[in-house]
């Protein structure tokens, strides 16, 4: 069976352990990076979640990445909505040649 | 560009199969990019629309998460929210549109998450568990979407490759080379009329 994984804040995996999420604490981007990239490598898990907060240091690694499986699902977070989809947005642009997530229209603002 | 072969006629219909071939794949080619490119545009929209329906809820639900458990800590919350029965059973199966295949994720619950003793923790919590229920339901959408948009976005970028290939590169040769090679054996057929015609007067003045 197809397993989620959490990677973040304790506090916050404490709350998806309830949801039967796996939980991986993790205290800055570089310890995210290196779980998701753990995980990646391992196949375990079909979906990971992940800050939004720790876009800084995956963020290079998401748009490189060639890997199909696992889905790794950026949450958001107070200071940084709608960082993921940047990322995706330029993985699309270098696709498609054209911005279509733009900011605007995502932010709806 | 000239491709190196021989002006002959052999090469000639060889290179006209080629051509018919080329142009036949580009029109294929060119389609599908552009159900591709109109599925992509749908499903993009669909995407942005969600997640900014799912931003708003789950920076919500991660507040009112913080202030309900603000007062306990780590260790205790930890015990609180041990024993839940909630079981969270991802399925996942293949799609595919235009033989580009992406998973589709779906969700089906079973138990309950709420295993604290409800007397000792804030209503707000409730709340939190009963909405993060559904978002986590919205996150395996959401996932598929995403992964949807990656896979179609890398064949679009391949097809691109493959039609710009194939539209300014290839034809363009092979049409070039067929045209060189048309010229060439006519000129070849030129030269051989007046050499006949040469030799017809060689042997007139004979």
């Amino acid at each position: 069976m197809a397993k989620i994984a959490f990677v973040g804040e304790s506090r916050l995996g404490l709350l998806f352990n309830s949801f039967d999420i796996t939980s991986f604490a993790v205290s800055n981007g570089e310890e995210a990076l290196n779980k998701i990239i753990e995980l990646s490598r391992s196949k375990e898990y079909t979906i990971i979640l992940t800050s939004e907060d720790y876009i800084a240091s995956i963020g290079d690694y998401l748009s490189n990445r060639q890997e199909i499986s696992p889905v790794i699902f950026m949450l958001p977070s107070k200071e940084n909505r709608g960082e993921s989809v940047s990322v995706i947005r330029d993985v699309v642009e270098k696709a498609v040649g054209i911005d279509i997530l733009s900011k605007n229209k995502l932010q709806g603002e | 560009m000239l491709l190196s072969v021989n002006p002959t006629r052999m090469e000639l219909l060889r290179l006209r199969e080629r051509l018919n071939l080329a142009k036949k794949g580009h029109k294929l080619l060119k389609d599908k990019l552009e159900v591709l490119m109109r599925n992509f545009i749908d499903v993009a929209a669909n995407f942005v629309e969600k997640r900014k329906e799912f931003d708003k809820r789950f920076i919500n639900l991660e507040n009112k998460y913080y202030v309900a458990t603000s007062n306990y800590l780590i260790d205790l919350l930890e015990g609180l929210f041990l024993g839940s029965t909630f079981r969270t059973e991802l399925n996942v199966r293949d799609a595919s549109i235009m033989n580009v295949k992406y998973p589709v994720f779906s969700i089906k619950n079973s138990g309950s998450p709420l295993a604290y003793p409800v007397t000792f923790t804030p209503s707000s919590l409730d709340d939190v568990f009963t909405e993060l229920i559904e978002l986590v339901a919205q996150i395996a959408e959401l996932a598929s979407l995403q992964q949807e948009i990656y896979l179609t976005a890398k064949e679009i970028a391949k097809i691109r490759r493959r039609v710009n290939a194939l539209e300014y590169v290839m034809i363009p040769n092979l049409e070039e080379t067929i045209k060189y090679i048309t010229q060439k054996l006519e000129e070849m057929e030129r030269e051989n009329i007046a050499r006949l015609l040469k030799m017809k007067d060689i042997i007139r003045s004979h």
